[in-house]
């Protein structure tokens, strides 16, 4: 069992850590791996790009996740995390599209095409952006856990689709970066931003369940003595709907 | 094919807006957990996360 004052701390650890990872993968990235034979420096962009991607589907994942224990169990902390997790998937699928611009460019000569990966992106980032849409205009809190909860995991159903999409059909976009399809040159740089940016997210979504919970304890609170807000013992948050 | 030359100018878009969207969004979370969320008997509010529950004093 951790401490108050350390659980209260530890999103900013995982936010400084990632911070100060992703700084030194930045720099390695852009001033000591050498430029790709093809696209030259412009590939550099990867050491950002990959991550932003893979953190992106990481933290809607955990939405997902989070959405089938609050249908299951009805524990309003899996709300929280649910909206924690879509927020930070969102802002990183946005994000990621952005990056993705910027390095079509160059190499495709165009901002945007809608060949199957990014167009299936698209799709993910306008379906979750649009959950918390619904989430904003459901003002009673049961209503907007179970709707949201289930579109959560209507809209993830796309996630793995834009993962396999350069696989199952004849995509611009080149295959997913693994091991065996990046240069071992660049694969220090890529690890520490990917560490880098899960650090960020999980300390993201940890601040933004508080910041979720906060609001949902305002929402649900009667006389102030029930109000309680522990894993397993509160009596508003814990586990009735 | 050839290599893409005169890349450096993407590169520094991109590692640019990668800062600002991670960091103003770090600063969006940090201002917003400070927040005191009204309560409905009006009296001063939930507290902000992190600083115990209004009602029993008690941390989060």
């Amino acid at each position: 069992m951790t401490s108050p004052r350390l659980s209260r701390r530890l999103p900013f650890f995982f936010i400084l850590a990632g911070a100060a990872l992703l700084l030194c993968g930045s720099y390695i990235g852009l001033f000591v791996a050498p430029p790709e034979r093809m696209m030259g420096e412009v590939q550099r962009l990867m050491y950002v790009h990959v991550p932003t991607a893979w953190n992106s589907m990481l933290a809607l994942t955990f939405a997902f996740i989070a959405a089938l224990a609050y249908l299951a169990g009805g524990a309003w902390k899996w709300d929280a995390r649910m909206e924690a997790g879509i927020e930070v998937g969102v802002v990183l699928a946005f994000l990621l599209c952005v990056q993705g611009s910027i390095w079509a460019k160059p190499t495709w000569g165009v901002w945007w095409d809608w060949d199957p990966r990014l167009t299936t992106t698209a799709v993910l980032l306008l379906a979750f952006a649009g959950i918390i849409a619904l989430r904003r205009f459901v003002d009673d809190p049961g209503r907007r856990a179970t709707w949201s909860a289930v579109a959560t995991i209507i809209a993830f159903a796309d996630v793995p689709i834009v993962y396999f999409s350069v696989k199952w059909w004849n995509s611009l976009h080149q295959l997913q970066s693994t091991p065996q399809t990046v240069s071992s040159a660049f694969h220090l740089p890529l690890r520490m931003n990917a560490f880098g940016i899960l650090f960020l997210m999980i300390g993201w979504i940890m601040l933004r369940s508080r910041i979720a919970e906060a609001r949902l304890e305002s929402e649900l609170a009667p006389p102030p003595t029930a109000s309680r807000f522990r894993d397993g013992a509160h009596a508003q948050l814990g586990g009735s709907r | 094919m050839g290599t893409i030359t005169g890349g450096w100018g993407f590169v520094i878009a991109g590692y640019a807006l990668t800062a600002m969207v991670l960091v103003s969004y770090t600063i969006s979370l940090l201002i917003r957990s400070r927040v005191r969320f009204p309560s409905p008997e009006g009296e001063g509010g939930a507290p902000a996360p992190g600083e115990g529950s209004r009602a029993d004093g008690g941390e989060w």
